[in-house]
């Protein structure tokens, strides 16, 4: 008998007129769209902020940097005279707050300041109503005048701004007013930011922003015919330590990092819906296999032979993973524009200032989600055909009805347990490098799959176990009890795929409650200020708005006043990468707050900080570049690379990058910045902490755009900005345990299919509908209970793996493992309820079953 | 006991509904030991669904106890299956994760009775129907004519007034079939129940007080024995 004919009579028969096929579809969809939805949120996002970083490079080879900051613009005479040089852009920028137009008050403005000769070789300009080159040219020469900024077409239209208008920036205090010369087209650099960019001329930017003489940037294009790696050891010896010459590109690595690893993880996670939706197919086969016995000793008897019987099975299986694929990548599609949204707000918050990502579903992405389901069901089905095709004849003539659990091979399957979690445990092991851990999701995945292969014994246990307690209970517990050994092989999977929805729910939580515990002790030690003050722009963005140091002064002065912390942060280029270097008070600090030292005396410690040259350095950015206490290193400074001793090592999980931490004295010393970015206040005994508040916010907030918050207030913000970020993890979850909840339904279907029988003899033995109801009821209920029960300790593990070995590898923080212990409520309630949920409809539907049909004997 | 007014059962189809009853009246006298007797797909066991409850008349109306059945819900039905019909079916149908005391048990518990009291009737019901030696065993353990027993012993532990049984021996052997038509016709005497029993055994017609013959989906005649 040909395949084909195989397939038309029987495997098509069978996939259309099932119910349980569609369910299954739907879970598989649904389970691939979760995964292609991540796959297109983060390609979106990451083609947005390549688009951004080449647009920002334009045709730029080669980029000059200062290592300490903004560096001194005679630099530019040194290089004019590299003939290797062929085009110099001398750069100066600043992010500010925009005080006018109102509708915009508050979004950040990145202004950049331009060289007008060079500037057009750089980068691509397209002003709105000038097509040519000349009538450009002649544009820019409007940005001569001291007031005259271009401003984007996306953002004049969004705040209905014209040629002419008024825009005003706020800078420690001032308010720097312009007027809009021309309108930047949405296109290249016009769409950077979603447009909140402005350009202006660079001598107009040094004098206002206070940088005369300085530069942040250089850009450069060198002679194409010269290899750049040379170039950039000539420049350096040429140039000094004091810059660092780099491929645009590598401006961006640390951060491309970050977000890979942060992008990893979402894939990560996204990928347990599809581990779900395996075992969903899974089990439709293996059901299917019990269910078509006679079907198969029918057909073997009629000559097709195993191959046939297997390949029947198989692409069935593969029919599943092929429409449940299309229509996922369809699904995915839907769910990928949310997604999208939030993972640029969250990268944005989290990393690096991304424009709103574009929606794409590009071709080779919508194949990819096919190809995984196809995958994903051939691996489903490979055990369940194997099944099918070994069957003898006549036993399958037979026609055993039920699932049959003689022979079930619970030692062989804890063995294979016991070996998954052995090879779990060792990859656990191995030394944690920065970066991707492949180790950390090859150990999650074993983990996984050892708890699987120990779900049908826990069956067995919990069944036995609870046999008799159930005993003297309602009938429905004691049949549900029975019921659940009696279909180990068709229980185990659904419980399985719900026990790793559930596991990894579990572990996620215990991930972000021990992260949220950590985050907490951390504030809790390191924010001890009463009040926090800070330019209103400090928590949104990437904003170089401070205020000067004579405000911290005036505070200070206040009779309910105790002591004030001023506190500036700088991004300086150690070892080539960005580190974001904080100077404050420390004896301020020492006295009032605290850091957590991973060793050493903290009094000690401080002590030797207090107006010197010991720096702390954060957890994070000493284990990245091994770093230990006592080590020397040379820290870039305008004067050149001084020499200090890291005194303490400190846990920091504010920042992803890391942190150094040295006393005010020194950068007003080597860099004479008396800036501030952030104030903080402690405040006198007795003093009322909320009228003070108001008394800074009415003295200083309004005149210098200054907010001011009690310390409560400042922690709740955090928390939030804390929680916004964890909000696609939990919608993930939340996904996978519904892809669960279809296999339990799927699972009680056909459950129920197969005890027809049994539920007419209970309804002629006085059983009533809700009797019935009850039975399934509680059938959900113990498989809930046994995925839980299961769940909890799996996930457990997981959470270790994630908090030490995964996170450690990708973020490189050490969180304090904090197990809640409201989960195992909160994982309870879940689980029943999500069982009870899949379990309504199978109910209702066995309540109504036919009792004549099913009591009739053939 | 039990009457039957024109009661008909049609089971509907697009172009040919199955006419399985045919206005059957039809009165059964309390302790009285009936057969069912006639060819397959006469009738018989759809006029034991509808005595049940199982299905519905299409036409017709039941009498149960002198009281009309016309407007019971699927709960009346239940309620009655609880308390006074009791079920026997030719393939045992006892639950294969329950242990034969459990299978009698059952029942009681269904109907809200203490386990105590149900487990203490389960026992007795076995003991009577010569299984006292075999409470914990599971259905896969007994013989064919065991489970029967047990299937009998649950029918009768719940003391109902009407015993509804479809071919109760018709998947045992002539000797055990033999000894189950004992044990029911002792179980019913003692006890005086009413026994409705769909049959094709012709040794059943020796207990028999009244053998109802059925041919075409209608009553052909009735035969009172003495």
């Amino acid at each position: 008998m040909s395949q084909q004919i195989l397939l038309k009579f029987i495997s098509l028969r069978h996939l259309l007129h099932e119910k349980r096929t569609w369910l299954t579809l739907i879970g598989v969809a649904l389970g691939i769209s979760v995964f292609v939805s991540i796959r297109i949120a983060n390609r979106s996002v990451l083609q947005a902020y390549h688009q951004s970083v080449d647009a920002f490079a334009g045709e730029t080879t080669l980029e000059i940097v200062g290592r300490s900051g903004p560096f001194n613009e005679r630099l530019l005479i040194a290089l004019r005279k590299e003939a290797a040089i062929e085009k110099i852009s001398p750069l100066v920028q600043s992010v500010l707050p925009i005080v006018e137009p109102a509708s915009a008050a508050e979004e950040m403005l990145l202004l950049m300041g331009i060289d007008l000769l060079q500037e057009q070789d750089f980068r691509d300009y397209e002003i709105q109503g000038e097509s040519d080159e000349i009538e450009i040219t002649s544009a820019f020469e409007k940005l001569l005048d001291p007031e005259s900024i271009f401003l984007t077409e996306a953002f004049a239209a969004r705040h209905r701004l014209k040629i002419g208008d008024a825009l005003s920036v706020r800078m420690g205090g001032d308010v720097l007013s312009f007027k809009v010369a021309a309108l930047l087209k949405a296109k290249d650099i016009g769409q950077m930011r979603d447009g909140n960019i402005a350009f202006l001329d660079i001598a107009t930017a040094q004098w206002r922003f206070g940088k005369i003489g300085q530069l942040d940037r250089i850009d450069l294009i060198s002679d194409v015919q010269l290899a750049l790696d040379g170039l950039i050891t000539q420049l350096e010896n040429r140039l000094g330590d004091g810059v660092l010459v780099r491929r645009p590109k590598q401006r961006n690595r640390h951060v491309e990092k970050m977000l890979f690893s942060f992008q990893m993880n979402l894939t990560a996670l996204s990928a347990i819906s599809l581990f779900v939706g395996l075992f969903l197919i899974y089990n439709t086969l293996l059901v299917s296999v019990a269910h078509r016995k006679k079907e198969i000793g029918m057909l073997r008897a009629l000559g097709v032979d195993r191959p046939q019987i297997f390949r029947l099975f198989t692409i069935e299986g593969i029919a599943i993973g092929l429409f449940g694929g299309f229509f996922g990548v369809l699904m995915g599609a839907l769910l990928a524009r949310w997604v999208v949204q939030v993972l640029s707000t969250t990268v944005t918050a989290l990393y690096v200032p991304i424009p709103p990502s574009p929606f794409s579903l590009p071709l080779p992405l919508f194949v990819e989600g096919i190809v995984i389901g196809v995958l994903v069901a051939a691996f489903s089905a490979i055990y369940p055909a194997w099944q099918a095709a070994r069957l003898k004849p006549r036993e399958a003539m037979e026609g055993i009805y039920s699932s049959e659990e003689t022979g079930f091979k619970h030692g062989k399957l804890c063995v294979l347990g016991s070996g998954a979690g052995l090879l779990a445990f060792l990859l656990s092991q191995m030394p944690i490098r920065w970066g991707m851990s492949w180790n950390g999701y090859l150990a999650a995945a074993l983990l996984l799959a050892a708890f699987s292969f120990f779900v049908p014994s826990t069956i067995l246990a919990f069944s036995r176990g609870i046999r008799y307690f159930v005993r003297n209970r309602a009938p429905a517990w004691r049949l549900a009890q029975g019921h659940l050994e009696q279909a180990i092989r068709r229980n185990a999977p659904t419980i399985s795929a719900f026990m790793g929805a559930l596991a990894m729910m579990v572990s996620v939580v215990i991930m972000i409650e021990s992260y949220r515990k950590t985050v907490l002790i951390w504030i809790d030690q390191t924010i001890q200020a009463d009040v926090i003050g800070f330019p209103a722009s400090y928590m949104t963005s990437d904003s170089d708005e401070s205020m000067p140091d004579i405000i911290r002064s005036e505070i200070a002065a206040l009779d309910t006043v105790e002591a004030v912390d001023g506190y500036r942060s700088r991004i300086i280029l150690f070892r080539d990468a960005p580190v974001e270097l904080a100077a404050r008070d420390l004896a301020v600090h020492a006295a009032h707050s605290d850091y957590l030292f991973r060793k050493g005396s903290r009094d000690r410690l401080f002590q030797d900080a207090i107006g010197g040259t010991t720096l702390f350095v954060s957890e994070v950015l000493a284990n990245r570049l091994e770093l230990n206490e006592g080590d020397s290193i040379q820290i870039p400074t305008p004067q050149g690379l001084i020499p200090f001793q890291i005194g303490g090592i400190f846990y920091d999980y504010g920042t992803d990058g890391g942190k150094m931490v040295i006393d005010r004295s020194q950068i007003k010393k080597y860099w004479q910045d008396q800036q501030i970015d952030a104030l903080l206040v402690y405040i006198k005994e007795g003093v009322d902490v909320v009228s003070l508040s108001q008394q800074l916010r009415s003295q200083w907030g309004t005149r210098q755009g200054l907010s001011f918050t009690t310390q409560r207030d400042f922690k709740t913000e955090i928390m939030a900005i804390f929680d916004q970020t964890f909000l696609i993890t939990y919608a993930l979850e939340w996904i996978a345990i519904v892809v669960a909840l279809l296999g339990i339904a799927n699972t009680l279907f056909v459950s129920i299919l197969e005890r027809q029988r049994e539920i007419g003899i209970l309804r002629s033995i006085g059983a009533s509908q809700p009797q019935v109801i009850r039975i399934v009821l509680a059938e959900a209920v113990y498989m809930g209970l046994i995925g839980n029960l299961i769940a909890l300790v799996c996930g457990f593990f997981l959470s270790l793996l994630l908090i030490f070995v995964i996170n450690k590898a990708s973020f490189g923080w050490t969180l304090q493992f904090h197990f809640p212990p409201e989960i195992l409520l909160h994982s309870f309630i879940v689980a029943i309820g999500t069982a009870l949920l899949a379990a309504f409809l199978p109910a209702r539907k066995a309540a109504r079953t036919d009792l004549k049909e099913a009591i009739a004997y053939e | 006991m039990i009457a039957l007014k024109k009661v008909s059962k049609i089971y509907p189809h697009s172009t040919h509904p199955v006419k399985a009853l045919n206005e059957i009246s039809l009165s059964i006298d309390k302790g009285s030991f009936c057969l069912l007797m006639g060819p397959s797909g006469c009738g018989k066991s759809t006029l034991l669904n509808l005595l049940g409850g199982l299905d519905l008349p299409t036409s017709g109306e039941i009498l149960f106890k002198g009281q009309s059945t016309i407007d019971f819900k699927d709960s009346d039905w239940t309620a009655l299956r609880r308390s006074e019909i009791g079920m026997i079916f030719q393939f045992f149908n006892l639950l294969p994760m329950l242990t034969a005391a459990e299978n009698v048990a059952l029942p009681m518990l269904l109907r809200g009775n203490p386990p105590d009291l149900a487990k203490q009737k389960s026992i007795a019901a076995l003991d009577k129907v010569g299984l006292a030696h075999r409470l914990d065993h599971l259905p896969s353990a007994l013989s064919g004519g065991e489970m029967q027993r047990v299937a009998i012993a649950r029918a009768m532990a719940i003391s109902p007034l009407l015993l509804l049984a479809d071919e109760p021996t018709g998947n045992l052997d002539s000797h055990t079939g033999n000894e189950i038509l004992s044990l029911l016709a002792a179980q019913t005497k003692a006890l005086g129940l009413t026994l409705l029993m769909a049959t094709h055994s012709q040794q059943a017609r020796s207990f028999a007080d009244r053998i109802i013959f059925m041919k075409d989906s209608e009553i052909e005649r009735i035969e009172t024995r003495p």
